[in-house]
């Protein structure tokens, strides 16, 4: 993500170790008070970095900072706006900052988070960025969009059950990508990333399917791009 | 120490590795996505009646004691009895009153979860009645001793190859695992219960309050046979089921039928309002001519009504229980309903069952959901299950009731500042 933010040429920072979880974690495990708490705290330290925008990678904290810190701190926009990583490439693109290489030719799918689209309604972004990709064939699961299947990883799961969690995957990776015959699979989420990677190595030595990647758009946008 | 969710975890992980679950679910998986999509397809007002009966459904819920008041006026006036049911225990011990009156030596069932939640055969058989279930799938796990699995498939964690095994076992000779005979042997052994049975139990899949009539959603006519045959009928059901009136019954049916199986019409619904009758001679009305002389229903809250009444879980009430939310869970496509559920499954199940028999019981099955939201998309009401299990996981947290891992992580993020416990080096930005 630095590297793209380079590439366009914005001034951004980082909080290093001043950065916080979010506190979805919170949520998803029942803790509304420490979540308000963490969450008044996290608004006060990025507001004293007086930013106009922050950018997440991750989908669980874009709809933490968008559905639940207003709900709970009772406001209707936080002093910041923030955005998904997605969004950020896509308006890039378009406004001609981030261009492509001649890049391989690839032949991938797209995996949808269940914090990006399901719950924040972010389907097409996506998949308008990964088509306007040179070389790149862009094929849909049948299990996509609202019908996507969970890489498994949600919901504070793989702490709680990793192998069931790890199951969800394969089956993801095993039913769902493999009879598209791509080389990637892509996504927009660290934590399927993560969960993925599990499933697609596990599917590659125990089911004898080939070996197919799991990036986030990031990588890939930025290993193809100026 | 959470000792009781590392027992869980154990059973659901013994249960991924049952390779017959596994076959039997990649199957039911695909099956039922086709063959929802196929129905959906040619089912152009679905989202109009959808719509339409989330409205009819909050609209029932907010005026469900007017409601149940109206079906018991209407059904008495036709000469059936009514009953409302505060607890599980109060309803099975009703029924069992009513069946002991009428000396019933065997009773035969159409499927019913209102049953299964207030554990009515155990009470019956306790009292030296024989029970038999007469739905396929219900009839398959009473032989294999076990619960069921889905709230559409009750044997669904079975195999064609599993079900052969079975019936073999009880005709005493070797059956091969085709359907159409294992069905054929089905269709043989419950004929003589139906004609013998001295009383036939039911549920309802919706209840229109205007004119008392009981809907009854099947494709095997078990339970036209077990609701018709036998001189008492009884049906038990829960409180949520009443709509207004019988086209709002129609259109939940119409809604729940490509959910539940893809179908755009079941083969059978029954339309029960009151016991059987005549007039034909001399106008004089009779009770009981081919159908049953006596019908009575059993309206169960066991819960219900705290679930109505709590503005987080509501909506739970307004669920039609179609099993779509099920069938397309990624969670139960990897361990099915068996492990993970007490008597009602998944994640909607586990609202259910925080009401229905307790916190306690609800614990585990909150703590298997990735909270992903296939259910909502799926669900024709967009019942917001994946909030309610964080809701549901609040209380669980108030109560004590969680995994040590909960805790770990609750614990990681407010310390540390990420859930996994580990002080990241940052410096290289």
């Amino acid at each position: 993500m630095v590297s793209i933010l380079n590439k366009v040429g914005i001034d951004f920072k980082v909080l290093g170790r001043r950065e916080r979880c979010c506190g979805y974690p919170l949520i998803l495990l029942g803790d509304y008070d420490g979540f308000k708490a963490l969450a008044k705290d996290v608004v006060g330290i990025i507001s004293s970095e007086g930013v106009d925008k922050v950018i997440t990678n991750c989908p669980g904290c874009y709809r933490c900072f968008n559905e639940f810190y207003p709900k709970v701190l009772g406001v209707e926009v936080l002093p910041f706006k923030v955005i998904h990583s997605t969004q950020f490439i896509y308006e890039n693109i378009r406004l001609g900052k981030l261009r492509f290489k001649d890049g391989v030719k690839l032949r991938i799918t797209y995996h949808d988070p269940c914090d990006l689209g399901r719950h924040s309604g972010i389907y097409d972004i996506p998949r308008d960025i990964l088509t306007s990709i040179p070389n790149i064939e862009f094929v849909e699961m049948e299990r996509s969009k609202e019908a996507a299947r969970c890489c498994g990883a949600g919901g504070v799961l793989r702490m709680l059950i990793p192998q069931l969690s790890t199951q969800v995957s394969i089956t993801r990776i095993k039913d769902d990508v493999s009879p598209l015959n791509v080389d990637a699979v892509i996504t927009a989420c660290p934590t399927c990333v993560k969960n993925l990677r599990d499933g697609a190595s596990i599917s590659e030595m125990f089911y004898n399917l080939k070996h197919i990647d799991v990036l986030d758009i990031v990588e890939l946008i930025d290993e193809l791009t100026l | 120490m959470s000792l009781w969710f590392d027992s869980y975890r154990e059973a659901l992980t013994k249960e991924m590795e049952n390779e017959v679950l596994k076959v039997a679910l990649e199957r039911f998986t695909r099956t039922y996505w086709n063959n929802r999509n196929k129905a959906l397809r040619r089912l152009p007002y679905y989202n109009y009646y959808r719509k339409r009966v989330r409205e009819v459904k909050t609209w029932s819920i907010a005026h469900i004691d007017e409601l149940i008041k109206m079906v018991k006026e209407n059904l008495e006036a036709l000469g059936g009895t009514f009953y409302l049911a505060n607890t599980a225990k109060d309803a099975a011990e009703y029924v069992a009153k009513v069946c002991s009156e009428h000396n019933a030596k065997l009773i035969v069932k159409s499927k019913s979860m209102v049953t299964e939640e207030i554990s009515l055969n155990d009470v019956l058989i306790s009292r030296g009645m024989e029970v038999v279930e007469t739905d396929l799938g219900e009839w398959i796990i009473q032989l294999r001793s076990e619960k069921p699995s889905h709230i559409i498939y009750p044997a669904i964690h079975l195999t064609r190859e599993e079900v052969a095994k079975t019936f073999s076992k009880v005709l005493g000779r070797e059956l091969p695992s085709d359907p159409s005979i294992l069905v054929r042997v089905a269709r043989e052994k419950l004929r003589e219960k139906f004609i013998n049975a001295d009383v036939g139990i039911s549920g309802a899949n919706v209840i229109a309050a205007d004119t008392s009539t009981i809907f009854i959603i099947e494709n095997e006519g078990n339970a036209r046979f077990s609701t018709n045959a036998p001189p008492v009928h009884i049906c038990v059901s829960g409180i949520e089921k009443v709509v207004p009136t019988v086209e709002d019954a129609l259109l939940v049916s119409r809604v729940v039928t490509p959910n539940a199986t893809g179908q755009l019409m079941p083969v059978y619904i029954s339309l029960i309002t009151g016991p059987s009758r005549t007039a034909d001679i001399e106008l004089k009305l009779t009770l009981g001519v081919h159908g049953p002389k006596e019908l009575y229903l059993v309206l169960v809250d066991n819960g219900r009504s705290k679930m109505i009444n709590d503005p987080d879980f509501r909506e739970a009430a307004y669920c039609v229980k179609c099993g779509a939310c099920l069938s397309d869970c990624p969670i139960y496509r990897e361990v099915g309903g068996i492990v993970w559920s007490y008597k009602y499954i998944g994640g909607i199940g586990a609202i259910w069952t925080y009401f229905t028999h307790g916190l306690d019981k609800a614990a585990p099955l909150a703590f298997t959901c990735t909270t992903c939201g296939r259910c909502k998309a799926i669900c024709p009401l967009e019942i917001d299950t994946p909030s309610m299990i964080t809701k549901l996981r609040e209380r669980l947290l108030r109560a004590g009731l969680v995994p040590q891992e909960v805790l770990t992580t609750i614990k990681n993020v407010k310390t540390v500042g990420n859930p996994f416990g580990i002080t990241p080096f940052l410096s290289r930005w």
